[in-house]
């Protein structure tokens, strides 16, 4: 006997950037009958870069997103490095590594305090009036709560400094950089670094002292229910160690075997795109293992990335202290690949240790204060850039006439690449949570959650227009009739 | 007194980009001491961005709500909870309210936030609409005039 179904909407997902719907579709029973990660807006962002120079994209597709203009302005400059065939220069190379990973340690301290680490800090059943950064600082107190909006300004202020602005940098141009910095700059720079590492540590600590004493993150990171095991796609330099910047394209198996490692340029022979109805972002996959649907395992070709992929990719960290951190991880997983979905916000603190290290380090050295800052550039040509946005792999891929402007863009974000991860981990919390018909409002934060492991920006994902993101949850009955409504 | 004017939109969004180009335009017309800005982010970022100024003016757009008057609104961050009536509110509330929670001494004292109305931008495009470039003027006017009501003009 076929089974009628109950239609759940949670829409739109709350802090996020962009707009997003989770579809939970229950049988007769109350159980879940399937679930689905929808994205609702059409894109449309390619076409609009068309016929435009191709030296205005970084400014033009950093506007896309509320959370990552870095990542799109200089996945868009090296994209046009290779379009000019214009390597940037050592000087503007360490520029823009300084500034990068000033914003990953940024971009990861934002999550963890305000986005996803609510849950776990205040509790995944605690009423949403108190699940945010206030319930936070309740928690943590009001010292620490000053120490983060100090290390967010601190990485916010060297992005200022090196890329000219506070939001939307500028000085990424093809072939090398618009400005250097001063050496009190510089100095200023070497202060917030140092600063910056301390804080990192702190917060790996707290880390150690609340989320992995706390029962329900434990349970998380250890439940069947919660492991995937997928591909995963990083960025690693030559030494194998994790690279925000720059570097090839490294792709591991379930079992942690390499499957791929290809130049950055090259990722694209790797991937392939399909299309579902019932969403406008296409969902990529790996082409040589094969579509098989929406599945974990060796023979489906779902990879993930982002800071669980990138530490299930890298041979090793390539900083010392978040490589002693990364060490702990492992021995925690008894070994890696790690597949716990949840164990993502662990890996973010790992990162955002190392990308500390990594400020603190660039800000010395030898190539970063003299030397050109741009190389001359060649004839328009095709060009891909790769690079890691915090949230994963970010390519862009363009081909520019012989007057440098656009003929074609293709954006690849990192939340394109985890849509099909997203879609299955929905599915396995919704599963694990819920039943017998009972769909209150922490069982939905609970499905929120497996979402929120991302850090997912459907912003990027839809080339959508960014807005408000209030939660709307719709409860429909087997005729289709609204039966439930919760509004938040 | 530090005074900041924010642009606040999306110059690629249609007509969500009336703040980013009315502060282009009041740019124009301030003096050197009052920094102006554009910014595409809600919440967070946005709050980072007026901290260390005591005042801030916020050039916006809201929904069109039926009213098509430029409508002002005073949000005094450390003695209230925010709330915006404007398009971008959303996040900008929580993050005000974390900051005030804080008792962050660099928030400033009070933020004037002017919005215009327009319909939903549903389409991505660099250019303002013919009525989107007269509001953006209307804006930088109101910008410039409560400036000079506070004499820093």
């Amino acid at each position: 006997m076929s089974k009628t179904v109950q239609h759940v909407s949670i829409d739109p997902i709350t802090r996020l950037e962009g707009h997003g719907r989770i579809e939970l579709f229950l049988d007769d029973d109350g159980n879940l009958a399937d679930a689905f990660f929808q994205i609702p807006e059409l894109r449309g962002f390619e076409q609009f870069c068309v016929g435009r120079q191709g030296e205005d994209m970084p400014q033009i597709t950093e506007r896309i997103c509320g959370v990552c203009p870095e990542a799109h302005h200089y996945a868009s400059t090296k994209t046009l490095d290779d379009c000019y065939n214009a390597p940037p220069t050592p000087r503007a190379k360490a520029l823009r590594e300084l500034l990068y990973n000033a914003y990953i340690f940024s971009d990861h301290l934002l999550h963890f305090y305000y986005l996803g680490g609510p849950d776990f800090l205040v509790g995944p059943y605690a009423p949403p009036q108190e699940r945010n950064i206030v319930g936070v600082i309740g928690k943590v107190g009001l010292e620490l709560g000053k120490e983060v909006i100090k290390h967010r300004s601190y990485g916010q202020k060297i992005i200022e400094i090196i890329g000219g602005r506070p939001i939307h940098p500028v000085t990424g141009i093809p072939g090398g950089q618009s400005k250097g910095i001063t050496e009190d700059e510089q100095n200023e720079i070497r202060t917030m670094a140092a600063s910056c590492l301390e804080f990192a540590q702190a917060t790996l600590g707290v880390f150690n002292d609340v989320l992995l004493k706390d029962d329900t993150y434990k349970r998380f990171i250890s439940e069947n229910a919660h492991m995937m095991p997928t591909y995963y796609m990083g960025l690693v330099d030559e030494e194998g160690s994790i690279n925000y910047y720059d570097g090839d394209v490294r792709i591991v198996g379930p079992d942690g075997s390499e499957f791929a490692q290809v130049p950055g340029s090259e990722t694209l022979s790797l991937i392939d795109e399909r299309t579902e109805p019932w969403t406008y972002v296409k969902i990529p996959y790996l082409k040589d293992v094969g579509w098989k649907g929406f599945v974990s395992g060796p023979d489906s070709g779902v990879y993930r990335v982002g800071p669980l992929a990138r530490l299930n990719v890298c041979k090793q960290i390539g900083t010392p202290l978040a490589q002693k951190q990364y060490e702990a991880f492992l021995e925690y997983f008894g070994g890696g690949p790690v597949h716990a979905t949840f164990a993502y916000h662990w890996a973010r603190l790992i990162e955002m240790l190392s990308a500390a290290e990594r400020v603190a380090a660039l800000v010395e050295h030898p190539d970063l204060m003299t030397g050109p800052l741009r190389t001359p550039l060649g004839a328009p040509s095709e060009g891909v850039g790769v690079i890691e946005a915090a949230r994963g792999v970010l390519l862009h891929h363009y081909d520019l006439d012989d007057r440098g402007r656009i003929n074609s863009a293709n954006l690849i974000v990192a939340t394109t690449h985890n849509v099909a991860g997203i879609s299955m981990s929905i599915k396995d919390m919704a599963t694990a949570v819920v039943e017998n018909g009972v769909v209150d409002d922490g069982i939905l934060n609970l499905v929120e959650m497996s979402f929120r492991n991302y850090d997912p920006c459907l912003a990027c994902a839809t080339h959508a227009l960014p807005g408000q993101m209030p939660l709307l949850v719709q409860v429909h009955d087997a005729q289709g009739s609204v039966c439930q409504r919760i509004e938040r | 007194m530090r005074q900041l004017i924010i642009g606040w939109g999306n110059p690629i969004a249609g007509d969500d980009g009336i703040g980013p180009r009315a502060a282009e335009l009041a740019a124009e017309r301030v003096p050197a001491h009052v920094d102006v800005r554009s910014c595409s982010h809600a919440g967070l970022r946005l709050v980072e961005l007026m901290r260390g100024y005591d005042r801030v003016l916020i050039a916006d757009v809201r929904i069109d709500d039926g009213d098509a008057k430029l409508r002002k609104e005073i949000l005094r961050p450390h003695d209230e909870e925010a709330s915006l009536p404007t398009r971008h509110d959303g996040t900008l509330r929580e993050a005000l309210n974390a900051f005030r929670t804080l008792r962050d001494p660099e928030l400033p004292d009070e933020i004037v936030l002017f919005s215009t109305p327009i319909a939903a931008p549903t389409t991505w495009n660099a250019a303002l609409s013919q009525g989107g470039e007269a509001a953006a003027e209307r804006l930088a006017d109101a910008v410039i005039r409560e400036l000079e009501v506070t004499a820093v003009v």
